[in-house]
């Protein structure tokens, strides 16, 4: 065969998957999520407001403000810590989009972790995008992995040094937003993006803070809160009316371990005034033994591997022919946040927060969660943002 | 067929009545301690708390503690990894703190609860296994609720070893059997 | 030099590396007089591109 037609033909095929890749990497990394924000916003700033350390970089997150105005405590919801954990980001969306907040303040982060958000796993095949159908028409947002972007915090470390504790982590972990918490001004970006979170809850008198979460079956912690010490009489008592009254499968509860350094249960208690809860819920897409890794998949929460592990008894969370629908996941965590706040305003009455417009969790089992999030194309002027 | 309704009508009475007659009247105060560091002592002492009954909670609690005037000490069993390494503690120190503490309970005069409230989730390897023997070998009464029995192990066990069972819905309605 | 200098020049200079490699094979590629050694110069390429561009 003609030497010079074979290297023409090679390099056709060079420019076009090159090209393609690159356009669906692109496609990936500059998608923009829109945010209809609910009525009671009083105002959105960026993490970079509470430390220069971020601002300007890919993590100068949004920073969704609810001020009801009247004296009363306030609560940080935190979405994104694991970009591969889409429940959680959502759940934080659904009080982004909904909120009135009549006493106290709330304050939301989608996604505290958007470099984590712009790449997915390497060799897992994960899909790009995840979709949720809602009565306008179809919601689309970014499908991330567990660890800030490669490319925006690069290289790691040959172990990485947790700062201040001085504790020894995987490499990687440099980049896990959960295993860098309190953070430093001057650290990586992962620690550099804690750190300004943590001059927020400073800032701010967060009374409590909720980091949300999605975990593998096979993973002991799992359908849980975690807390830290401060928070283990109002943590109990969510857990227990929540499994009385609410949820088919029960929520536990965890003590924070004292020594396991970086986690946001740990860090932000012992770092400053606020109260740190962190909300498990089962997700069969990151099991190791999951079979075909799809947006199904990751939206259905159902899968015949991970089912027959159950029937053998191996995993840590009940699993049927139903799975763990999105739906499911992210009505666990929403009514988890309602139920601590009922609890945190029974035993702290002097800085209660108070708030309506967020579904309940039959309504948004029975309707889905498309259902609470809003059209931006509808939305009035300056009330559509984007993560 | 209507001979096996009435007879199986006729056990079921008994049951109800074997099992009523042996539970011993449940008196507080009431001291909590959990035997492998999960939150279940937090659970109780919070249920009992919102029923008005008095029950302190002491998720390290030795035999010196047991003293004042407590009537009965209520052992939550089942462990969490977790907590025992918030306390630096393992199954092998927990149970060996709890067989203590029940026994200087029982030299006391208290009534001893073996407890399992937290679920199947309590009942997943063998620590959590060795944590509920333990302290259900000793107990007077074995408190579990219906998730925590799902197979019915908690049932088998107290029948066999002939201890009173009281079974309730979830860990919220503890407080209420407690007065 | 603090962590984080430190990991700035480990990057430029993996850009370096990136970019030496990237030319070396291009060079292999019009160089070669094998046709399967194209092919496969021209597959290794795709990730050096990819990088270069910051696209993964
Ligand atoms: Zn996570």
């Amino acid at each position: 065969m003609n030497l010079k037609f074979v290297k023409i033909m090679t390099l056709l095929a060079v420019i076009a998957s090159t090209g393609v890749a690159g356009k669906l990497f692109h496609e990936h990394r500059s998608f923009r999520e829109p945010v209809v924000a609910g009525e009671g916003l009083s105002s959105v700033k960026k993490l970079g407001d509470y430390s220069k350390s971020v601002a300007g970089t890919i993590n100068d997150a949004n920073v969704y403000i609810f001020d009801s105005g009247v004296p009363g405590g306030a609560i940080l919801i935190i979405g994104g810590t694991h970009a591969e954990e889409p429940a959680a980001n959502v759940s934080a969306q659904v009080f982004t989009e909904n909120l009135r907040v009549t006493q106290g303040r709330v304050i939301v982060i989608n996604r505290i972790n958007t470099s984590a958000s712009t790449c997915t796993r390497l060799g897992e095949a994960y899909p790009r995008f995840f979709h949720v159908k809602t009565p306008w028409g179809t919601k689309k947002w970014r499908m991330g992995d567990r660890t800030a972007n490669p490319l925006d915090s690069w290289p790691d470390p040959e172990v990485y040094i947790h700062y201040p504790s001085g504790q020894n982590l995987a490499y990687m972990d440099v980049r896990n937003l959960n295993r860098n918490w309190p953070g430093r001004p001057d650290g990586m970006l992962t620690e550099r993006t804690t750190f300004a979170a943590m001059e927020l809850i400073r800032a701010e008198k967060a009374d409590l803070t909720m980091d949300f979460h999605e975990a593998e079956l096979e993973y002991p912690v799992e359908n849980t809160i975690v807390t830290h010490q401060r928070g283990n009489e109002v943590a109990a008592m969510t857990s227990m009316m929540l499994t009385s009254q609410t949820f088919d499968v029960p929520i536990g509860m965890e003590f924070s371990p004292t020594a396991l350094h970086g986690l946001s249960h740990r860090e932000i208690g012992d770092h400053s005034d606020a109260v740190s809860y962190l909300a498990e819920v089962a997700e069969p897409m990151l099991d190791r033994i999951r079979g075909i890794t799809d947006e199904e998949l990751l939206m259905s929460g159902r899968d015949r591997f991970v089912m027959k592990a159950g029937e053998h008894k191996l995993l840590y969370a009940p699993i049927d022919e139903k799975g763990w629908p999105a739906d499911k996941r992210i009505a666990r965590h929403v009514t988890t946040v309602m139920t601590l706040l009922q609890v945190h305003n029974m035993l702290h009455p002097d800085r209660a927060i108070l708030v309506e417009g967020i579904p309940s969790y039959a309504e948004m089992i029975e309707k889905g969660v498309g259902a609470f999030l809003h059209d931006p194309s509808a939305a009035p002027k300056g009330r559509v943002f984007y993560d | 067929m209507k001979k096996a309704a009435i007879a199986l009508l006729f056990v079921a009475a008994l049951a109800v009545s074997a099992f009523a007659a042996d539970v011993p009247k449940l008196e507080g105060p009431y001291i909590v301690t959990t035997c492998g560091q999960s939150p279940g002592a937090v659970m109780i002492g919070m249920s009992a708390k919102q029923a008005g009954v008095k029950a302190d909670y002491n998720n390290k609690l030795t035999a010196d503690d047991v003293k004042g005037d407590y009537k009965t000490l209520i052992v939550t069993s089942g462990t969490s990894m977790k907590g025992m390494g918030a306390a630096g503690t393992n199954v092998d120190a927990e149970i060996d703190r709890c067989s203590k503490a029940i026994a200087a309970a029982k030299k006391a005069g208290m009534t001893v609860i073996g407890a399992h409230v937290e679920g199947m989730a309590r009942r997943t390897d063998s620590s959590d296994a060795a944590s509920i023997e333990a302290v259900m070998k000793d107990a007077d009464v074995v408190l579990v609720v219906i998730d925590s029995d799902n197979d019915g192990f908690f049932t088998k066990y107290a029948e066999t070893h002939k201890k009173p069972l009281i079974k309730i819905k979830d860990a919220l309605a503890i407080g209420q059997v407690l007065k | 030099m603090d962590s984080v200098t430190l990991s700035t020049v480990v990057m430029v200079l993996y850009y370096c590396i990136n970019a030496f490699f990237l030319v070396a094979i291009v060079a292999g590629f019009f160089r070669t007089r094998n046709a399967q050694e194209a092919v496969l110069y021209g597959i290794m390429m795709v990730p050096f591109v990819l990088r270069m561009l910051r696209l993964k």
